[in-house]
């Protein structure tokens, strides 16, 4: 009799490689043109290409990482150990900027320090937002908690044990942290930056806003001479991503790192007199440039400029759009990365990082040149199917999983990883089949956090724009095509306010219901 | 809670589309609708589509991105391409869509007969529907308007640290040069850019509106910015950006030459479209007098064709002299000003 653990189930298979297949397509399409790249339509192009864009993404990507790094860590180890006044609603209030595009985040701030805005209106003082500081600093106040989320759930989970064992060993706070607590949540912390380095990778609106050239808004601009160039720098962004890849995991490997399991929870410390005063000031600073000062800028925008006749409606339209739009995209993915995901319990292989790029270029290359790619792969279809594809909902919804596939990924793959493989074959050995086995042990203790991982990849559709703007069917517009009308065409932040508002609403309330998810069932994304 | 939380999920998502225009039943039907592709994302277009409907009774669909992408859409998409016109502000990518092969020519006198030689393709592929001047703005309490003259002046070195641009990325700064590269040869545009680039007070960046907030916060002195801008800062809400706008005045230049860089806002019929008759009504449709009077009262666009009666604030704008050159020129020259663009390190 064969054993039930070494027989390759095929529908599993094949189900789990579906996303795989379909997350490839942009990396395929990059591959193929690259064998159709003109050596003299490259070198005429490269006579329009900034050097200087290298450099800049460099800075701009070291910067806003670095400045993520401070702020995330920084505030989820402080939550994680101590106690002081408002933690516990900072805690929930650090991860709400999660909810503000980039581009959003950008254009408001560069709106209120310029000669029209609150700031300079009211003090007379002229503060240029719009440079290189400028782009970091608004990219990595709205990227951190992608880091912060991480680190806070590690910090969590491995403190209780050691801290207590140090703490006996007579280890100081500061030895602590550097030399247990970090190491010990390096991994997560990671994970997180690695989402915060392909988001500034793929920015484009907030740097061709601030007149900051990287290689996004390059590949852009390169495109008008022809493809190749924007062929060979995605290529340069691919090696670029799997080099970084490759010496993270290199890293990781030597040390030799583990997950954390769940400790006893931590008896947090209580901070009294300036100890107290002090972290809660700084707390209350990051929260209000990350959060109550943009929202607070757009919502004075929002009732300068009141609302048109006829734009509530407008208004309520397009929120139900974009609600139903990345309802259902971050549903799709999810399920589609838990079959990919449970396949690899069944089969029982954890590491599959070589497939793991192949998702992550999907996020790491701008979104207009994902588009292109995309818009490549549906008339193919179209002209070979017979049906139109292109502009249909269904190709908008694979579109957003080949860009967000890798944000469910990585949550997904931890939670069953947490998991003993035992659990699958003890249940296997009973006789259950692994669909019995998934809806009856699996899904029940995953549940929650699949919850959560939805509500975050929910979030990301909600602020994506590129894609939805050239793939969309015709008539339908989201809370964030009209922030582009508005802002980008029209060149009026103030228009744009009350949608930039509801998209980031409808932020707040996944990240609210997150946090009650988490709360309740005491888990998180890791 | 989940379970709270799955049920409303659901009924969100299964809860019936709102619709935010009119559109009645059957209007689905072929030859009752015509497909556009618009790079134009502003509010009097869809007043205008939703008067079209009301009266002949042909829905237009609208998808809006930005120009450039839509071109690769129209082009990917080949003869299964939905598009009936095409939409967009510069006339050197309606060149370059022309040049793709993705329009086919408008042939009905009637239509092309309605505007200017100059403001339409000579083979009818693509024709003008509004206008808009690219002229200098100044800092009404350090400039006076006697010291400006042509856009070749602002090259002088007078002028070091007074200037602020946006970023040559922007194709009206494109067609700004590649009209340079017609009227006075590759090499004085060049050195035209060049100069430019060295009376820069900064590094270029933002949008038109910005470059009038940075004069009116004293960053810089002079500027060249749209005309529809301008009347819309005008007109804002806003007060901070009315503020800005009475700081800043408005000067045509080269009068005493060929007169001040106009572009244009047009639209072309695709090579596949499949709704051709409609596509050509709409068309004519934009350029009837009272249409022609709705862009210019709503988005202070300048009429493509003659005639037509404005608001005073564009009346007095509309009676400058203005360049009557060619506007195929600035597609044709559109690769030559980004080489020299880069060349001058214009960002």
């Amino acid at each position: 009799m064969t054993s039930p653990f070494k027989t390759i189930r095929w529908g599993w298979f094949l189900l789990a490689l579906l996303p795989v297949i379909v997350c490839s397509i942009p990396l395929l399409f990059v591959l193929v043109s690259a064998t159709q790249i003109k050596g003299d339509e490259l070198t005429d192009s490269f006579r329009f290409f900034s050097t200087g864009s290298i450099a800049n993404t460099l800075v701009l990507c070291v910067g806003v990482l670095l400045l993520s790094l401070v702020l995330g860590v920084g505030s989820a180890y402080l939550f994680a150990t101590y106690r002081f006044f408002g933690s516990r609603f900072f805690e929930i209030a650090f991860v709400l900027p999660i909810a503000i595009p980039g581009y959003i985040m950008a254009i408001t701030y560069a709106s209120f320090f310029n000669y029209s805005g609150l700031f300079y209106q009211n003090t007379g003082m002229y503060f240029n937002m719009m440079n290189m500081w400028g782009l970091v600093f608004t990219l990595a106040l709205c990227l951190y908690p992608y880091v912060f989320i991480t680190a806070l759930h590690a910090f969590k989970l491995s403190s209780g044990n050691y801290n207590e064992s140090a703490t006996l060993l007579g280890i100081g706070r500061k030895k602590m942290f550097f030399k247990i607590a970090l190491p010990l949540a390096l991994p997560a912390i990671i994970a997180g930056a690695w989402l915060v380095f392909m988001e500034t990778l793929n920015d484009f609106g907030a740097a061709s806003y601030y007149g900051i050239r990287t290689l996004s808004t390059e590949i852009f601009r390169c495109w008008q001479i022809g493809p190749s160039v924007t062929v060979f720098l995605s290529l340069c962004i691919l090696v670029f991503i799997v080099a970084t890849m490759v010496i993270i995991q290199r890293y990781l490997d030597k040390k030799g790192y583990y997950q954390p399991s769940k400790s006893k929870p931590v008896q947090k410390i209580k901070l009294t007199g300036w100890k107290n005063l002090v972290v809660a000031v700084v707390c209350f600073n990051v929260f209000l440039f990350s959060f109550l000062l943009p929202v607070g800028i757009l919502i004075a925008y929002a009732m300068q400029f009141g609302l048109e006749e006829g734009e509530g409606v407008r208004l309520w339209a397009r929120t139900i759009n974009s609600f139903q739009l990345a309802a259902i995209a971050a549903g799709v993915i999810l399920v589609f990365c838990v079959i990919n995901s449970y396949s690899k319990v069944i089969h029982r292989v954890r590491k599959t990082r070589a497939l793991n790029f192949l998702s992550d270029f999907g996020y790491a290359v701008p979104g207009a040149v994902l588009a292109i790619a995309l818009l490549s792969v549906s008339t193919f279809f179209d002209a070979s199917l017979g049906t139109i594809v292109t502009g249909t909902f269904l190709f908008l919804i694979i579109a957003y999983m080949i860009r967000f596939y890798t944000v469910a990924r990585g949550p997904v793959e931890n939670m069953y990883n947490k998991l003993p493989q035992n659990l699958f074959n003890a249940s296997a050995s009973l006789g259950k089949k692994p669909l019995g086995t998934f809806f009856k042990i699996y899904l029940p203790i995953l549940l929650p956090a699949f919850g959560s991982i939805f509500l975050l990849v929910f979030i990301d559709v909600l602020k994506e724009l590129p894609i939805t703007l050239i793939l969309r069917p015709f008539n339908f517009e989201t809370l964030s095509t009209s922030v582009y009308g508005y802002a980008k065409v029209n060149e009026s932040v103030g228009q744009a306010a009350p949608y930039s508002l509801l998209i980031i609403t409808l932020g707040v309330l996944a990240v609210l219901m997150l946090k009650r998810i988490e709360k309740k069932y005491g888990i998180n994304k890791g | 809670m989940l379970k709270k939380i799955s049920i409303v999920l659901a009924l969100a998502v299964s809860g019936c589309m709102v619709s935010e225009e009119e559109k009645p039943a059957g209007s689905g039907k072929k030859n009752e609708e015509v497909n556009v592709y618009t790079h134009r994302h502003y509010a009097v277009d869809r007043k205008i589509f939703r008067q079209f409907f009301r009266e002949t009774g042909i829905y237009v669909n609208v998808i809006d991105d930005d120009a450039d992408k839509l071109l690769v859409r129209l082009e990917k998409e080949g003869k299964n391409s939905p598009c009936d016109v095409f939409m967009t502000v510069d006339a050197g990518r309606l060149v370059r869509a022309k040049e793709m092969g993705l329009l086919q020519p408008i042939v009905q006198e009637k239509i092309l007969g309605t505007v200017p030689a100059n403001l339409r393709d000579n083979e009818g592929y693509w024709i003008a529907q509004t206008v808009r001047a690219r002229v200098i703005i100044y800092s009404k309490d350090r400039v006076q308007p006697n010291q400006l003259s042509t856009y070749e002046d602002l090259a002088d070195p007078k002028w070091k640290g007074k200037l602020t641009v946006r970023s040559s990325d922007n194709i009206y700064n494109q067609s700004l040069l590649a009209s340079m590269i017609a009227h006075n040869g590759r090499e004085a545009a060049g050195k035209w850019a060049a100069g430019i680039v060295s009376n820069l007070s900064g590094d270029p960046k933002g949008n038109d509106k910005d470059q009038v907030k940075a004069i009116a916060a004293g960053q810089a002195d002079v500027s060249f910015v749209n005309t529809y801008y301008l009347g819309q800062m005008m007109e804002s809400k806003d007060a901070g950006e009315k503020d800005a706008i009475g700081k800043v005045g408005v000067f045509y230049p080269n009068q005493e030459g060929r007169g001040a860089h106009i572009n244009i806002s047009g639209a072309g019929i695709a090579k596949y479209a499949p709704h051709k008759t409609n596509a050509e009504k709409l068309i004519e449709f934009m350029l009837r007098n009272d249409i022609q009077a709705m862009f210019a009262e709503a988005n202070d666009e300048f009429p493509a064709r003659q005639g037509v009666k404005v608001k005073p604030a564009l009346a007095e704008w509309a009676s400058f002299k203005t360049d009557t050159l060619d506007l195929q020129k600035l597609g044709e020259l559109n690769k030559d000003a980004l080489i020299l663009f880069n060349n001058a390190n214009w960002k």
